[in-house]
């Protein structure tokens, strides 16, 4: 009788087990290694978790790493800029060209490599150049072409990989002329604000949704001569993983239309400046802007 | 092996000056340090409690991950080469201090007595007695050290102390294998060439020395 009732109860359990449906799809977000990146990524991750996915976090790789994991598909999407994709990465040349043109070549160019990019998010997160706002009145410095006449008095605050990247330095270069900085050193990407403030440095390039630029302290110059095009925020996905689930694409074009520069900007602040979490920002926004329809 | 000429062609002044950097960093640290452990060291063989104090900030500094440090001492002493010196500091002196103790008190109290014997004052002692004969544990701390120092100071280019980390970060974010490997390889060179040198310098003071 016992027995019985222990095989009845074994054979209740499997069928428990049997119905239960089969385990959420895995999807891995990854970013790279800053706060837009970190913040931007983690936006999705939160939103697709909220659709019903579980969600595996790869933050803070290096930007020729995730481009190369996400072709391999150790990471299944991350937040990218159109125009990174179409100078840094296709190494094409967009100068002047209009955001939906940049955009177009970016999702042709990587389609080749079995990626693709979703759609585009109003925010655009463009490559600049900021200096301290004492040093810009100093030397009257108002746009990039200013800034290369009086490059011989600044100290520029830089990474390496700005130094090296076609769409930095050398960039800047073959469009406003040779830059010949009193001094050139390069510091880890996060540090460059607190290196200006200190007054270490004087010249930086930023991005221009940076949360720190809406401080008084820093004025970003304005690139006379067009050399970098739209960087649109766009998600950038393995296709393999949008083919077998076209929800994803869905839930991550939602979030984007959402997107706006102000908005980056806002987000950026929060955490740069205010010194918030990323996590706790991201989930803050995602609980607020997207409702259940948003998700499904 | 293309992509190397290329490199050397294209930014051979500017590998140079990070080389340039990196010994220069690297050097000034181990400078530092000798003047900070010797003397402490020394101390410590006459004092026990002192090596003791010495042997346990030792494993103190050990334990803080040199990464950590430098951002950690980016709010004290700003950026550039100053908080790299400390942080590079820190990691030699372990060894250095350790060695050091151990070298002088390994120095047989016979021979000491010898030289008191011999109508030796105390500066005659320390300079034709103990010094010799703690030379090479002495020499073995600073091999330890320097090395430790050329490979960390590597991550002082994240603070803009510059070196032949930059070479090593740049080729990170741009996923170029060749300036991780030109970076790398030269700081392994270095670390290399420091050891085997102060190997074949142990090995002579020692077949040189005294007692010998």
């Amino acid at each position: 009788m016992k027995k019985r009732l222990t095989l009845m109860v074994l054979l209740a359990l499997v069928t428990c087990l049997l119905a239960i449906p089969a385990r959420a799809a895995t999807i891995t977000v990854g970013s790279k290694a800053f706060t837009e990146s970190e913040l931007v990524s983690e936006l999705y991750a939160d939103a697709l978790s909220r659709a019903g996915f579980h969600v595996v976090r790869k933050q803070d790789l290096s930007s020729a790493v995730i481009y190369r994991a996400t072709q391999t598909g150790q990471v299944d999407l991350y937040p990218e800029y159109t125009g990174t994709i179409v100078l840094a990465y296709l190494k094409k040349d967009a100068s002047g060209k209009p955001a939906a043109a940049v955009a177009r070549l970016a999702a042709r160019g990587v389609k080749k490599l079995g990626l693709v990019t979703l759609t585009p998010a109003p925010a655009d997160d463009r490559q600049g150049i900021a200096v301290r706002t004492v040093v810009a009145k100093r030397y009257h410095l108002k746009t990039i072409s200013d800034l290369q006449r009086q490059a011989s008095h600044l100290r520029f605050v830089s990474q390496g990989e700005f130094d090296k990247r076609s769409d930095g330095l050398p960039g800047m270069e073959r469009v406003y002329g040779k830059f010949r900085f009193k001094r050139v050193t390069d510091y880890a990407d996060g540090l460059k604000y607190r290196v200006l403030a200190s007054g270490a440095g004087d010249v930086a390039p930023v991005s221009t949704t940076d949360g720190q630029l809406t401080s008084k302290q820093f004025t970003l110059l304005k690139d006379d001569r067009h050399l970098w095009p739209a960087y649109n925020l766009v998600p950038l996905a393995n296709r393999k993983v949008i083919e077998q689930h076209p929800k994803v694409a869905r839930v991550l074009n939602q979030v984007d239309a959402k997107l706006t520069t102000a908005t980056l900007i806002r987000l950026n602040r929060q955490v740069t400046v205010e010194g918030k979490n990323y996590r706790q920002v991201a989930r803050a926004w995602v609980k607020k802007h997207l409702k259940g329809g948003d998700l499904r | 092996m293309n992509a190397v000429v290329t490199y050397f062609q294209t930014y051979g002044g500017e590998y140079w000056q990070e080389v340039g950097q990196h010994l220069l960093l690297s050097g000034l640290a181990l400078a530092i340090s000798l003047v900070i452990a010797l003397p402490l060291g020394y101390w410590g063989s006459k004092q026990p409690r002192v090596a003791a104090v010495c042997t346990a900030f030792s494993q103190l500094l050990r334990i803080v991950p040199s990464l950590a440090l430098l951002f950690l001492l980016i709010p004290l002493l700003g950026t550039g080469l100053v908080p790299a010196l400390v942080a590079l500091v820190a990691l030699a002196l372990p060894p250095l201090l350790v060695n050091t103790v151990l070298g002088f008190t390994q120095v047989d109290p016979t021979l000491k007595e010898v030289g008191v014997a011999l109508g030796m004052d105390a500066r005659q002692l320390r300079r034709q007695v103990e010094l010799p004969l703690a030379l090479p544990y002495l020499l073995n701390g600073v091999k330890l050290a320097l090395v430790e120092i050329i490979a960390s100071a590597s991550l002082a280019a994240y603070i803009g102390a510059g070196g032949l980390g930059v070479l090593i970060f740049t080729g990170l974010g741009l996923y170029n294998l060749t300036y991780v490997t030109i970076g790398g390889g030269s700081v392994a060179l270095l670390s290399l060439a420091t050891m085997v040198g102060f190997d074949l310098l142990i090995k002579k003071v020692k077949a040189n020395g005294p007692g010998n």
